[in-house]
């Protein structure tokens, strides 16, 4: 019964997961001229997280992202697919000491592959710009703290099913003006530029948890030495927690229709597991590059 | 623009500030009494052992945590802890601090019984180091002496395949692994199964999985398959009070295969495989979570395994190995 039961729910959960895949990457199925963009994107991150079932101290880094990606934009809809890899050092949080500080470091990797669907919302004011949809966002934080002997690996899947939305501010300068500043004077071309508030919140959370003693002493298949397989056996999928994703951005298109854009994103998640949570959050400062494609005409 | 810039202003402000409250409270102290029950919770959530050592954990609290005072040093702290840690009775068990580590020794205080000098000068040929294994042909017996120090060290298909040619038609070898302290518990399934004929359940674990100290797991198998080489003349085990944790492992897992005996001191057990973890100060802690057990479901490992043949290293007199003597006679 429990099995069936079980069965069931996992059955449901994949028909939504392949839905919101769909709907998220449905993205060049309408007639309309497409505008394409691969993206490009460095930024420094400073990040922070707690599992509580192997530490109640906060580990504090810093690091790098490296990412790269593809957007498609139509006049009443938007979409994007991206991927990036991050790596930073932390030290944990400890309290002070008299004697000799109990500093321990850990590293972490982390792989996220990210999509978004979102449809343009009309608006009276031509400046502004509300577009709504989803994302979905698949991420695996891994990270080695050697301090902790055999729960020292921490690998935790985590898929984000997410509302999304982005506000955007434009203030592209139309015309060509004249500025002068004391002896300096100079004619500003046209350009188009805007600033941009992105906002994901995850309804659906799934998460990948170890079991109750975090580190376990799985079954040992004669001469089967696979670390990974023996380490994830007694991981669960849970369905619980929450994520929350905003980014602050500025984007400056140049003559060549190429851009550049300046952000700020921040990002938090908490992934309860079925025993104790994984608190995860990341502030990142970047840049990203647009090189525009060729739009594709229907 | 104001309105963007007060906007961005709350946006940074309402990150920075509220990251932690949305996380959860920061949980770092370096209260004697925070720390102290934390351990004591982790321990009690998770140790494998209680009901088989008879450990009264709740009175070990009491007893204990009256040592504590405001204000005590850090020193003092640590030697209440690792006291508390070590009424468990178990090497698997130690507290981490950046100026001391605390340990039960449960080794130490047994007879030690391997001196190399004196296997390696009067009794081997000539030593050969084959990857992780150091070996040689005993001295005017037709007989193999391999060595395997930790279960740490990678056990190879390769070197096997190498040792075992080098021995096929000797009466059987001697593996020696004496003071072996464990290792890589993967290992253990890699040698045995140089040594199995056909697949073969030795034994099983138990992990614990709830608050209650009977709440374990369903058995997981610990099976042994042959290897992509199989030594199939007989085979000698030595191990003694220093052969611990995955070395306990393989001697339990030898007692279910036919072919293989073991001769020496009872191992000196560690049947449980340590966790890790930190303290809210920022030491780190491991303990036992979970339980070898044999294939008939019993739960001795902790306490070691004992041999088939006891014998016992005499240290008058160093010129001579009375448990390798004993191994030799076996396999003549």
């Amino acid at each position: 019964m429990e099995d069936s039961r079980k069965h069931f729910l996992s059955v449901v959960q994949l028909n939504l997961l392949v839905l919101y895949f769909l709907c998220t990457i449905n993205i060049q199925a309408q007639s309309d001229t497409t505008y394409r963009n691969f993206l490009l994107e460095t930024s420094g991150i400073r990040s922070t997280y707690r599992d509580l079932a192997t530490s109640p101290l906060y580990y504090i880094g810093y690091g790098l992202s490296l990412g790269l990606g593809w957007d498609w934009k139509k006049k009443q809809s938007e979409s994007s697919v991206f991927f990036d890899l991050s790596g930073s050092i932390h030290r944990s949080a400890s309290p002070q000491s008299n004697l000799i500080p109990s500093i321990t470091r850990s590293y972490m990797a982390s792989a996220n592959f990210f999509t978004e669907y979102l449809r343009r919302i009309p608006l009276k004011k031509n400046r502004w710009q509300l577009f709504l949809g989803g994302s979905s966002n698949l991420s695996l934080p891994f990270r080695y703290n050697p301090s902790l002997g055999n729960s020292a690996l921490g690998a935790d899947p985590l898929l984000n099913l997410m509302g999304a939305g982005k506000v955007r501010l434009d203030v592209s300068r139309k015309e060509e003006r004249s500025f002068s500043f004391w002896f300096i004077s100079k004619q500003l071309a046209p350009v188009r530029r805007y600033f941009q508030l992105d906002l994901h919140v995850g309804l659906l959370n799934f998460n990948y948890r170890p079991g109750y003693a975090y580190t376990y002493d799985a079954s040992i298949q004669g001469n089967d030495t696979r670390l990974l397989h023996y380490y994830f056996d007694n991981y669960k999928w849970s369905l619980n927690g929450w994520r929350i994703q905003t980014r602050l951005s500025f984007f400056r298109e140049s003559q060549t229709g190429n851009g550049l854009q300046l952000f700020y994103a921040w990002e938090a998640t908490v992934a309860k597991g079925r025993f104790e949570p994984l608190a995860l959050a990341m502030h990142k400062i970047g840049i990203r590059l647009n090189v525009k494609r060729k739009p594709r005409i229907k | 623009m104001s309105r963007l810039a007060i906007l961005v202003c709350t946006l940074a402000w309402l990150t920075f500030s509220c990251e932690k409250v949305l996380l959860g409270p920061d949980k770092a102290t370096a209260d004697p009494y925070a720390n102290f029950d934390y351990l004591w919770e982790e321990v009690d959530k998770k140790y494998s052992y209680f009901a088989l050592k008879n450990v009264d954990w709740d009175a070990i609290r009491t007893h204990y945590r009256s040592q504590l005072y405001e204000g005590m040093g850090e020193e003092e702290l640590f030697s209440v802890l690792s006291s508390m840690l070590n009424q468990l009775r178990d090497d698997h068990t130690n507290l981490i601090s950046p100026f001391s580590v605390s340990v039960y020794t449960q080794p130490q205080q047994a007879n030690l019984n391997f001196h190399p000098t004196t296997v390696w000068e009067n009794y081997i040929d000539e030593r050969i180091l084959t990857g992780s294994f150091q070996h040689g042909s005993i001295t005017g017996k037709n007989i193999g002496y391999v060595r395997y120090s930790s279960f740490s060290n990678a056990v190879s298909d390769a070197h096997l395949y190498y040792i075992f040619n080098a021995y096929a038609n000797a009466r059987g070898i001697i593996l020696d692994l004496r003071e072996n302290g464990g290792g890589n518990s993967l290992n253990v399934g890699a040698l045995l199964s140089a040594f199995s004929l056909s697949e073969v359940q030795v034994g099983s674990f138990i992990t614990r999985n709830g608050p209650e100290h009977t709440d374990f797991s369903s058995p997981e198998p610990f099976m042994i398959s042959p290897g992509t080489l199989v030594y199939t003349q007989p085979v000698v085990v030595l191990i003694d009070k220093g052969s611990y944790s995955a070395t306990t492992m393989f001697a339990l897992g030898t007692k279910a295969m036919p072919g293989i005996t073991l001769i020496g001191d009872t191992t000196g057990g560690g049947g449980g495989l340590p966790n890790g973890g930190q303290l809210p100060n920022g030491w780190s802690y491991r303990f036992s979570i979970s339980q070898l057990l044999d294939l008939a479901g019993n739960s001795y490992a902790e306490s070691g395994v004992p041999p088939d043949i006891l014998a016992d290293f005499d240290w008058s007199d160093l010129s001579k190995d009375e448990i390798l003597d004993q191994a030799i006679l076996t396999l003549e």
